[in-house]
């Protein structure tokens, strides 16, 4: 398969952080181009090219630009590189590896938007990606592709910030993450209104994630015609994909949206299967909001925006990780649930209370001091955080009990309650 | 974004505001709705989620009232499966790390939580986890934090951002550690303070003064109106076993809204104060009051064509119109005595007045232009020696009577007062008459803004103490100028509605719980 790798092409070194070496291999045309263009024909063309977001959701990017209303209030570009869900490792790699195109994105989507400030809300654990933000943003500004009269063209500015999150799994959700920025509390907002409309300083606000911006500019450069002609017809372009966990050669690969995720693991152009030659049992497709596969679906599953749902699943942000027959899935859940508990912002009720409690009864269940009926309540605990809450994290944190874990492993974790303890810690390697 | 909205509420006809959300129309129109973050004094939060209802034909299977807005046409139901289950739901997590300590918790009995359970929740919890323990400290010199009960509304979070302006509330940590606190030292002491305590649904913010003193459902409440400014709040006084227990704002939108502050909550310790006047005095003796009537009204008959009647600002429309009677009566004049202003103080949806008199525009309105708002011309005939007699109707806690009063005073051959404590006046005083605070009578004040408002007896008067409005008919009664037999303060008021253009048209009755404004303004 020929495939042409366009997201990750400077993944080998750092040297594309230069701004010379950038512009020598093309970085910044796609903005040339779409500079030239009306706003409006910009955000006709990104919704021609059927974006969707990277982020996890998959929005399309178009149309989310396109809610941007007519109005004299000042616009914002919110680019979400606060990259901090489990198993998720690209936006750190492109930021550290391929800064350059990540500005060029922006530049393109400030002007679809009508806007002339933007903030790159970086996780705080990106240091050295804020850092070599930072002197991109320099370089760039120094060569006139930022700040004042950009491009040559007179009247026309863009200033961009780079601000170091805190911390905080939730302001990586894009109201939390306006909350943040604007000196608050990271709790996401009430919608309506949303971003678009009423966002940063109540003004209207785009948030965009980092990989989304970094595909844009190839629908400029190549053309909407090349950019379909990757992935599927809902799902169309290329993604970086990360592999974790089980697999002899875990990292970041590109491919085409709507791989098979079997190929991804077991592929020697990508994964190169489960170490030491042992099963498969368990891959979580993209992030661990997302509901596991179990090899069955593995076997089946494409990663686009679609298929995924066949499998009460999701693609997410496509960091995908990988089980191997010696993990707990109780232990795996747990781990999981931590992670939702420490990092639920605390607002809602059933998600400040319900994360703790499901993180405590698996806990309680894989130490062997499960009891009967404890498996209900998780059950009936974690759906009743569904659909209740401001913003998804309680979805998040609910849908790997409910929809992954304990519906397709649920055996295992009956051993756990009956047997009182792990049956599968020990076992094997 | 106003004008009528059209809805219905499980399927009776509701008219809504445009602008407004669901769980207000719900709440406006009758319908309990049950919430806790939601307050209609308050920004919307939409945090507890526990406002479940169902729109017909959305595509959510319910959404939270308060942040939903009313549209037209909209068919809202309040209690359909899936809005129990929601609120079943939300009750179980909001119980799940919560103490359940209502025995020795001084919300027991008036807590939304327990209320709530009551109605909405699961009989039993299924949460066998470790709970999580948050700090229980004080947030500052009046209010008690129980982290443990808190349910994280943050209702008192954004009363200190919106309302006192004061911001020293906000949630620290997060997930179920979040938890109210404080800024390092910078305590909760803003003079609106308590009413974070009012509106804690639950009972983690707890009022220092109230704590453990009784039980909620022992108390007789009683709507008044505030006496310690000229603002005129609305509060419910609640009493327990002749005693003062509690007072807390009654909502009045023209008023004080939702809201009092803590000068007013705290300042009530003089009704029960050792130096409260439980019986009359004649010339420093106890004596029995009808005696002093009859000494009284005997004296100033003596001085009729010089006697001066001072009446305080505190005194009620009735007291004030009938000491306007007796002064005619006697060919008197009067003038209106004042406590001097205190500092108020506006804050961003709340302004404490300057005026420390509760009722100075409803003397002023009822004495008139001769009674003026200034002592000073009566003051110097007293000193003068061109009137030789005064009675004094004071009833003005933390009073220091100005030296000019006191030396005019002094001056004169008689002096009797009305007061309800010991004092420089009592203590000059030829003959005294044990008045009543403002808990301990019937009465209608008049705010600065001329709203006429009913204060409530919540209290006996002490001893033979007696409300102003009584001790005055008696004395006209004994100067023969009083034919009505004694009559309640209403009656008064009756009568001094029919003779004062400024009252005219209002009435005990018609004024209900939240008073109505004065026709006439007040002449200058």
């Amino acid at each position: 398969m020929a495939y042409e790798p366009v997201l990750t092409r400077f993944f080998g070194g750092f040297e594309a952080q230069d701004l010379d070496h950038a512009l020598a291999h093309g970085v910044y045309e796609g903005a040339r181009k779409a500079l030239a263009m009306d706003p409006a024909q910009v955000i006709e063309t990104v919704k021609a090219s059927g974006l969707r977001g990277r982020g996890g959701a998959g929005f399309p990017c178009g149309a989310k630009w396109g809610f941007i209303p007519k109005t004299d209030r000042p616009r914002y570009l919110l680019v979400n590189a606060d990259e901090s869900e489990p198993g998720t490792f690209k936006d750190r790699a492109l930021i550290e590896r391929d800064p350059h195109t990540l500005l060029e994105g922006t530049i393109v989507a400030a002007h679809a938007i009508g806007c002339e400030t933007a903030y790159i809300y970086i996780r705080g654990e990106f240091a050295y990606g804020a850092r070599v933000l930072e002197r991109a943003i320099q370089q760039a500004r120094a060569r006139g592709l930022l700040g004042e009269g950009i491009f040559g063209q007179r009247g026309r500015r863009l200033e961009v910030h780079v601000h170091r999150g805190a911390g905080a799994y939730i302001c990586g959700e894009e109201t939390g993450l306006i909350s943040s920025l604007e000196g608050d509390r990271g709790y996401p907002k009430l919608k309506p209104p949303f971003p678009a409309v009423e966002g940063a300083w109540r003004c209207p606000t785009i948030v965009n994630n980092v990989e989304t911006l970094c595909n844009v500019p190839w629908v400029f450069t190549r053309g909407v015609a090349w950019y379909r002609s990757m992935g599927t017809e809902k799902s169309p372009g290329p993604k970086v994909y990360g592999l974790s966990g089980h697999v002899n050669r875990p990292g970041l690969y590109e491919g085409p949206l709507g791989l098979p995720l079997k190929e991804l693991i077991y592929s020697d152009e990508f994964g190169g299967g489960v170490p030491g030659g042992r099963a498969l049992k368990a891959a979580i497709p993209g992030g661990v909001s997302m509901p596991v596969l179990t090899p069955a679906e593995v076997e089946r599953c494409r990663m686009d925006f679609e298929s995924p749902r066949e499998f009460d699943s999701l693609l997410g942000t496509a960091g995908v990780i990988c089980m191997d027959e010696t993990v707990c899935m109780v232990d795996a859940l747990w781990n999981i649930l931590r992670f939702f508990h420490h990092e639920s912002c605390g607002q809602c009720t059933p998600c400040r209370e319900g994360t703790g409690w499901i993180e405590k009864l698996v806990s309680r269940i894989e130490g062997g001091e499960g009891a009967e009926g404890d498996l209900d309540t998780l059950l009936a605990v974690a759906e009743g955080m569904c659909g209740r809450t401001i913003c998804v994290l309680a979805d998040a944190a609910a849908w790997p009990v409910y929809k992954g874990f304990v519906k397709k492993y649920r055996p295992e974790f009956e051993d756990h309650v009956r047997e009182r303890r792990c049956t599968v810690r020990g076992r094997g390697a | 974004m106003s004008g009528a909205v059209n809805m219905t509420v499980d399927g009776r006809p509701v008219q809504a505001r445009g602008g407004q959300n669901v769980l207000g129309a719900c709440l406006e129109a009758g319908v309990h709705v049950p919430h806790y973050c939601y307050h209609p004094g308050l920004s919307v939060a939409g945090n507890c989620r526990m406002c479940m209802v169902e729109i017909e034909g959305q595509r959510t299977p319910t959404v939270t009232g308060c942040t939903t807005p009313v549209a037209e046409g909209m068919a809202v139901r309040t209690s359909t499966p899936k809005v129990r289950a929601a609120q079943e739901a939300v009750l179980e997590y909001l119980l799940a790390n919560h103490p359940l300590d209502c025995p020795v918790c001084d919300q027991a009995g008036e807590c939304d939580l327990q209320d709530f359970s009551f109605r909405h929740g699961r009989g039993q919890g299924r949460f066998h986890e470790e709970k999580v323990v948050k700090h229980i400290k004080d947030l500052g010199p009046r209010v008690k934090f129980w982290g443990t009960r808190c349910i994280v509304c943050t209702r008192c979070v954004r009363f200190c951002q919106e309302v006192s302006g004061t911001g020293e509330l906000s949630v620290i940590e997060r997930g179920d550690h979040s938890v109210i606190d404080t800024f390092p030292g910078i305590p909760l002491d803003n003079e609106l303070a308590g009413n974070t305590v009012d509106i804690c649904p639950v009972g983690a913010l707890l009022s220092s003064d109230f704590l453990y003193r009784a039980r909620v459902w022992f108390l007789r409440a009683t709507p008044t109106v505030c006496a310690t400014c000229s603002k005129g709040c609305d509060i419910t006084v609640e009493t327990l076993e002749g005693e003062v227990q509690r007072v807390r704002p009654r909502p009045n939108p023209d008023v004080n809204e939702w809201w009092m502050c803590d000068r007013g909550r705290h300042d009530l310790d003089y009704v029960a104060s050792p130096d409260r006047l439980a019986s009359a005095l004649l010339e420093g003796g106890a004596s029995a009051t009808s005696d002093v009537v009859a000494r009284v009204a005997e004296s100033l008959r003596a001085h009729a064509g010089r006697v001066a009647v001072l009446v305080s600002a505190w005194q009620t429309v009735e007291a004030a119109w009938l000491a306007q009677r007796l002064a005619q009566a006697l060919g008197g004049r009067t003038a209106l005595v004042a406590r001097p202003d205190v500092p108020g103080r506006v804050y961003p949806r709340f302004r404490i007045e300057d005026d420390a008199n509760p009722n100075r525009a409803g003397v002023e309105r009822v004495l008139g232009p001769a009674g003026g708002p200034g002592a000073g011309a009566v003051l110097a005939d007293l000193t003068a020696g061109r009137l030789t007699a005064a009675l004094v109707l004071g009833g003005m806690p933390r009073w220091e009577p100005p030296p000019a009063l006191v030396a005019a005073l002094e001056r004169a051959r008689f002096v009797a007062v009305v007061d309800i404590l010991r004092g420089p006046l009592v203590d000059l005083a030829d003959a005294v008459l044990a008045g009543a605070a403002f808990v301990e009578k019937d009465g209608v004040y008049l705010n600065s803004a001329g709203r006429a408002q009913r204060l409530r007896r919540a209290l006996d008067p002490p001893g033979e103490a007696l409300c102003e409005e009584l001790l005055l008919q008696r004395l006209l009664a004994a100067l023969g100028h009083w034919e009505a037999g004694e009559v309640s303060a209403g009656a008064v008021f009756g009568m001094a509605a029919a003779a004062v253009p400024a009252l005219a048209g209002l009435d005990h009755q018609g004024l209900g719980e939240l008073g109505r404004l004065a026709g006439v303004a007040p002449s200058q």
